[in-house]
Formats: structure tokens, sequence, C-alpha cells
């Protein structure tokens, strides 16, 4: 294998793919779901390809523009039909309710509640300040989002002319 | 739908622009799989009994069955021991024509090459005839 022709297809594949995933929209790697990230996984699997000469460049573009136009139509589907992006969506996960774990939540994620306090504590919320939260979703990403109750969030500025008033 | 009409230009620019490298500048060895990668990669596909895959690499008139393509690995491996591994080679390359030598390992060590002769089709390259591979 020529150095030189390897390096003459990894630019090629660099651009090609480069140029698809920025016309494709940020999700393709970025917070994405797991769906996304195994994307991006089949997309880098298919330069090695092109890198080592087993498949040609027409092929290989032929492939990754397929697998991407794939993903784009089916998020532009799930983006205009909520029917659609129930099917195609994982759905979030409620671990957290009023400062309590939930079974079932945790059940379905096959999660202990060591791990919910550890994903709690990524957002800077201890375990002694679950009480504080209303509800703490496991989303499609896999990341946690927690919603504080009205009573632990920091004051805002109507709040603060709010008690100015009385 | 913008994002979609995006992606299929994006890809058809790409097309265009390795059909022009292929077909108007003439490569040969960098955006299409060069003659030794295809030695190698129909070799491999033989080596692991993958025989229908094997088909795709040969030229027109060079199609066999794959019950025939088994044969002819069988034969192969009579004459010189199970294959296991498999490296290509570079020989000629020619505008139309190239050679490339499968050079390959056996499970004893033993070293023996194939020979094969390819032709250009659709701009790619293709094996052209079975002859460096023994008959049954």
């Amino acid at each position: 294998v020529e150095p030189g022709h390897v390096a003459v297809r990894a630019v090629l594949g660099y651009l090609i793919l480069l140029a698809l995933v920025r016309v494709a929209g940020k999700r393709v790697v970025a917070e994405g779901t797991p769906f996304d990230f195994i994307l991006a996984l089949a997309l880098g699997d298919m330069v090695d390809d092109l890198l080592w000469a087993d498949v040609g460049a027409a092929k290989f573009t032929v492939a990754v523009a397929t697998l991407t136009l794939a993903h784009t139509t089916v998020s532009w589907v799930q983006a205009a039909s909520p029917a659609a992006a129930r099917l195609v969506n994982l759905t979030p996960t409620v671990l957290l309710k009023d400062g309590e774990l939930v079974p079932a939540g945790l059940h379905a994620e096959r999660l202990r509640d060591g791990d919910v306090e550890a994903l709690t504590r990524l957002r800077g919320i201890g375990r002694e300040a679950w009480r504080e939260v209303a509800a703490a979703r496991l989303e499609e990403n896999g990341m946690l989002s927690a919603l504080l109750k009205p009573s632990a969030r920091s004051a805002q500025r109507k709040d603060r002319s709010r008690a100015r008033r009385r | 739908v913008k994002a979609v009409a995006a992606v299929l230009g994006v890809a058809a620019v790409s097309l265009a622009l390795v059909a022009w490298a292929v077909f108007v500048l003439g490569d040969r060895t960098v955006l299409v799989p060069p003659p030794e990668a295809v030695a190698e990669g129909f070799m491999r596909q033989l080596q692991t009994r993958r025989f229908e895959q094997a088909r795709s690499y040969l030229a027109r008139p060079a199609v066999r069955s794959a019950e025939g393509l088994r044969a002819r690995l069988e034969a192969l491996e009579r004459a010189v021991g199970r294959i296991q591994d498999v490296r290509g080679r570079r020989g000629t390359v020619g505008s139309l024509d190239a050679s490339a030598v499968a050079d390959l390992t056996t499970a004893d060590r033993a070293r023996a090459e194939v020979a094969f002769s390819l032709r250009r089709e659709h701009g790619e390259w293709r094996i052209a005839d079975l002859d460096g591979l023994p008959l049954p």
C-alpha cells in the first residue's frame, strides 16, 4: 500500500464525511441518541475500507451518502410527525419523582439506586438534595435531566420584584 | 427536506469528482482498488469460503459458478495446503490490463503464489481469468 495513495484516500474520505455530517445536521454525533452513535461508528468503519482500498471511492460515497440520507430522512419524518417520533425514538424514563426513586424506572433501565446517585451527582445534586427534585429522567441520549421543585430553584428577577412588592 | 436535498447534492458532487478522476484523468490505483487489492480480496473470499462474494471480483467472461470456485480452491489447497494468510502484490498496470500476484501462506508456514491477470470494467479492476488456479 503506497503511503501517498493512502493520504489521498484519507483526505477524500475526510472531506466527503465532513460535508455529509455538516449538511445532515448537528445531531449525528454531539449529544446524539444511541442510534446516532451507531451511525457515527458505521461511517467510521467505512472510512477504514476506503483507506486500505478494500472498496473504491465511488462505492464508499454511495454507502456513506445512503446511510446519511436514511438518517436525515428519519430525523425529518420524526420532526414532522409525533407518531413517527414515538415509533423511532426511545422514550425518557423517570427515575426520581418528588425526591423518591421510581422502582419501575430503575427496573426498565436495569439501574441500581447507586447508579442514580452517581447520575444525579454528575448534575451537582447529592443524595441529600433529592427531596428538592420534582422529577429526574433518563433522556433518550442517555443523559439525566432533573427538574427542581419551585422552592429549590434560585431566585429570579421576577421573584425579587414580587418580594419587593410585598 | 433541505437537509435531504443537501445530502443528495454532496453525494452527486462527490461521485462526479470520483468519475472525473477515474474516467477523465485515468486513475487506476488511487480512487479504485488497485490490482493487488483486488487479487488479495478475491483470494480472501475464497479462503473464507465466501464463493458468492468472490464472484463479484471476476470480469464478465470469467464469472464462474460458486461451485466452480469451490472446486478450484479445493484443488489449490490439495496442492499447497490449507491457506492461512493472503497478501496481494502488484505486477504490471496498463490502461486496460494489469497483473497481480496473491502470495499465500499455508497452515504449515509454506509459501505459494497465484498469478492473476486483470481487466478494467466500468473503471474498476476485475480478475479476467482463473488460469493461475489449478483445475480440479
